[in-house]
């Protein structure tokens, strides 16, 4: 049996609580600052994306999405 | 038979950590913050006793002392400044004795652990939960996302607890750090799990994390095997199943959970739609539907009286089902007024209803 490397987003020292939301806002926030920065085929923002995906509900990501199109984001993008 | 008798013998009760039938003590704990608070209930039930033992002696003997003809002439006058001051004191240091451990324990539970190796997303639903694993995602779409019913105690099989079995268990691999990540979705209550403490409290849009540091280390006895946890206020127990270390078997327990879930899922619609109120419903809305097909064909002339060209019958009758169906919302369960009104909107030009199923119309194409 192949042991299979399990990762996750790993623990950020920003965020020493049990109160996980601002975490998973500013990894949502970094990864899209990333692509605003490196454009859309760097594999650099790749990293940022599994790490939102592995801390935030799928509604909260789809809702941003939603809002992002709208334009009505609250957050420094 | 011997099957059976076996069967009833060591099924009937969980051979795995859960909750027994007039349990008096703690179930056994899954992680340190769980030892830790058996430990503080230790320390504080000592206290707890001591002070019950000396309160209740010192009112038995107050109540047994006082008799009219062994104690004629009781005390009115008490002084005592020593003992006073003793009795001011000592009650303030017990809490003390206690707070220190507990306050310990307190900001232990704020502490996370490092390096978890797989994010579980648990979400409180109004009544049920939803689990995520995303770790593995490649993009924005839901992975491995499943719900997690209560099994109502009509469908409770024999050995299973009540109120404390799911459908759906949470799948998690044994020895390794996890990050449960659990949020409400719709409910702002709290939640926590008996062995595995802290599951944390979430007031509303809060996500918290539980470490579990190195749990479930119990060898093969326990993997695959549930850690039945129950919940206070909202029965909804959350069962973690441990599966073997690696990231396949995991997956392939998933999927089997996927498949069982699929396999209830159809059983259930088709005991739902061989139900005689279903098929009594499907009657009606069937007749519903031929009376809106006549509808249509009424309205076809019309239209094309009013020049506006053919239009397909399935297009009209698809107007007057929007048509009706909003119609039948607002004004209530009165189909014949429904329908009529309907006609009525319809063919007035002026109304805006005609207008939106223009509207429709063009969009699809059929008209100019």
């Amino acid at each position: 049996m192949a042991e299979v490397e399990l990762k996750t987003a790993p623990a950020d020292f920003r965020f020493p609580t049990t109160n996980q939301t601002r975490h998973c806002f500013t990894r949502y926030i970094e990864f899209h600052r990333c692509l605003a920065a490196k454009g859309e085929e760097s594999g650099e923002c790749e990293r940022f994306s599994k790490y939102y995906r592995s801390l935030c509900p799928g509604e909260w990501v789809e809702k941003w999405n939603e809002q992002r199109e709208t334009g009505t984001f609250p957050g420094p993008l | 038979m011997i099957v059976k008798v076996l069967e009833w013998i060591f099924l009937t009760i969980a051979p795995c950590d859960a909750a027994e039938p007039w349990q008096l003590g703690f179930q056994d704990a899954a992680t340190p913050m769980m030892q830790g608070i058996m430990d503080l209930h230790h320390d504080i039930f000592f206290f707890l006793i001591l002070i019950l033992v000396f309160v209740s002696r010192i009112l038995v003997r107050a109540l047994w002392h006082f008799h009219y003809k062994k104690n004629p002439i009781p005390q009115r006058i008490v002084h005592g400044t020593t003992i006073e001051i003793l009795r001011t004191i000592f009650p303030s240091i017990i809490p003390m004795f206690i707070a220190i451990p507990s306050f310990a324990l307190l900001y232990s539970m704020d502490e996370v652990v490092v390096d978890p190796a797989i994010t579980i997303k648990a979400i409180e639903h109004q009544w049920y939960r939803t689990y995520e694993y995303s770790d593995y995602n490649s993009s924005d779409e839901q992975s491995r996302t499943f719900d997690s019913y209560t099994i109502p105690e009509d469908d409770l099989e024999l050995g299973q607890s009540r109120l404390l079995e799911v459908d759906n268990r949470v799948v998690v691999p044994a020895k390794t750090h996890l990050r449960i990540i659990v949020t409400p979705a719709d409910v702002p209550h709290t939640s926590y799990a008996v062995p595995l403490v802290p599951s944390p409290h979430e007031p509303p849009f809060r996500v918290g994390w539980t470490g579990l540091p190195n749990p479930l280390n119990e060898p093969s006895p326990f993997s695959g095997c549930p850690l039945a946890i129950s919940e206070a206020s909202t029965s909804e127990p959350i069962i973690l199943e441990v599966s073997g270390v690696g990231q396949d078997e995991l997956w392939a327990a998933l999927e089997a959970a996927e498949l069982r879930k699929l396999e209830a899922d159809k059983l259930r619609l088709s005991k739902l739609m061989n139900s005689p109120e279903y098929l009594e419903t499907e009657e009606e809305l069937f007749r519903f539907y031929k009376q809106q097909k006549a509808m249509a064909e009424e309205v076809a002339p019309l239209l094309k009286e009013l020049g506006y060209g053919a239009i397909p019958p399935k297009e009209i009758r698809l107007a007057v089902d929007m048509a009706t169906y909003d119609m039948g919302e607002r004004l209530g369960n009165d189909r014949a007024e429904r329908m009529a009104h309907a006609l009525r909107v319809i063919a007035d030009p002026n109304s805006q209803c005609f207008i939106n199923i223009l509207d429709e119309l063009r969009k699809l194409g059929s008209i100019r």
